[in-house]
């Protein structure tokens, strides 16, 4: 599936235009996975960067990633095979992000990687794939927070969005670019959907690579999240033993009750009997 | 709202962290001041100061059992470098009797948390025969599992644990 990259450029009817001005340009959402490297043309690029510079939230991040972009631009101009648009036509965003990624987590320019290039379009039914990712639909706020985030969403494009939220770890398909760049743009269309962030936090690959800017801060975020989990766990532990013990004596006390009624009414009866038993004794032997 | 009730113990990640899916077969229950612990219940050290009485139910006094109380969390749940700290070992607790007729490898040491809220586990293992089993040279570092296996003990047959934080309360971080 993966494999068809630059192929499917070819095959694909849709204009270049769509995976990069997600925003701008319709064609975006709607190319079939457009997986390969498609040429994009000079004009979204503009409109991309804005939008990123717009939603970013953190800048140190941000810059950068300007940075590390601009130096893999040209590092990934040998790759032509992947992904690849973004060097010509988005020398910030695009190619450099697969390549990244699949050099490496530890090697990830930035947490903003997402805007990876194509948008193949999430409504992508690639054969291969599942139902189109929820994941794109990040909203720009999730970019901020943590690599790891962007990190799972990038396993998620890789893996072919095959489980929305799952961690495919290992999805490092090259012909993933097509997945990502879906990505991108409907992250900056649609507002966040609390539903696609829980799509990441499930992931463990969260644990890994925080964004070399803000170490401490989501270093900090994962232990505190990784604390919540624990805490929520053993709050549902005890409600799951004090439940049982509930069942236990509601059943007990029926049992007992049960047990009572027949009582009183052996007492009952025997009452009876002896009441006719006096009278019938009531004499001595004089 | 939970069809299924699970487990405290895998919900507490006990299973999975010390000890593999087992299916409980012995009655075990612990007593600290007379007072049973249930699994997953929250208890200050100065509760577990003492050594817990141990019931081991059952009817068949040849039977032995192993006990084993760790602490995974050590020195603090979310950075666990000394997982499974050990706090006791006793071994060839005849059934229906408690800890103090078997033979106490490692005694008993009251949990000290400092940090974060740990988990305290006491496995049960039931054994084949009466058998000699060497202290570990030191506590932290345990490996319930290993140990089980290196000593032909099998399965767990029961388990509980419980959560124990600073006397003071406040095992939150202290740094960052």
């Amino acid at each position: 599936m993966w494999c068809s990259e630059q192929d499917s450029n070819t095959t694909n009817p849709n204009p270049v235009n769509h995976t990069f001005g997600s925003s701008s340009s319709s064609s975006s959402r709607s190319s079939p996975s457009s997986k390969s490297s498609m040429i994009f043309p000079q004009t979204p690029r503009r409109s991309m960067e804005d939008v990123w510079k717009d939603i970013s939230l953190m800048t140190p991040l941000q810059n950068q990633y300007h940075q590390n972009n601009h130096y893999e631009n040209q590092h990934h101009n040998q790759h032509q095979n992947h992904i690849h648009l973004s060097d010509k036509s988005n020398p910030s965003y695009k190619g450099m992000i697969l390549q990244d990624f699949l050099a490496g987590p530890l090697n990830r320019p930035v947490s903003i990687s997402p805007p990876v290039d194509n948008q193949a379009s999430p409504r992508i039914d690639h054969a291969t794939w599942l139902p189109p990712i929820p994941t794109p639909n990040l909203p720009p706020t999730s970019l901020s927070l943590k690599s790891g985030l962007e990190f799972g969403y990038l396993g998620n494009s890789q893996s072919s969005n095959s489980s929305s939220g799952d961690s495919r770890a290992t999805g490092r398909a090259s012909g993933t670019s097509s997945i990502f760049s879906p990505g991108l743009s409907d992250m900056i269309m649609n507002p966040a959907s609390p539903r696609n962030i829980h799509s990441f936090y499930p992931k463990k690959r969260i644990t890994e690579v925080p964004a070399i800017g803000n170490d401490r801060r989501q270093r900090r975020m994962i232990k505190n999240r990784e604390s919540a989990a624990r805490s929520r766990a053993r709050k549902q532990a005890v409600t799951n033993v004090l439940e049982q013990q509930v069942q236990e004596l509601s059943q007990q006390n029926e049992e007992l009750k049960q047990q009572c009624k027949e009582l009183q009414l052996a007492i009952e009866g025997k009452k009876q009997c002896t009441k006719h038993g006096l009278r019938r004794s009531g004499s001595s032997k004089f | 709202m939970s069809m299924s009730r699970i487990d405290p113990l895998v919900l507490g990640n006990v299973v999975g962290d010390i000890v593999d899916p087992f299916y409980p077969s012995a009655s075990f229950k612990v007593f600290y001041n007379n007072k049973e612990m249930t699994s997953g219940s929250e208890l200050k050290p100065s509760q577990v100061a003492l050594e817990p009485r141990v019931q081991i139910g059952g009817r068949d006094m040849r039977t032995l059992y192993t006990l084993v109380m760790v602490d995974p969390d050590a020195p603090s749940p979310s950075n666990p470098t000394k997982r499974e700290y050990l706090h006791w070992l006793v071994t060839d607790i005849p059934e229906t009797t408690n800890a103090s007729f078997g033979n106490e490898v490692v005694p008993y040491e009251c949990p000290k948390p400092i940090a974060g809220i740990h988990r305290f586990v006491l496995v049960l293992f039931r054994q084949t025969v009466r058998q000699t089993i060497d202290a570990p040279g030191w506590r932290s570092n345990f490996n319930t599992r290993d140990f089980a296996q290196y000593n032909n003990l099998g399965s767990p047959v029961a388990a509980v644990f419980f959560n124990c934080q600073r006397e003071n309360g406040c095992g939150g971080r202290r740094y960052r």
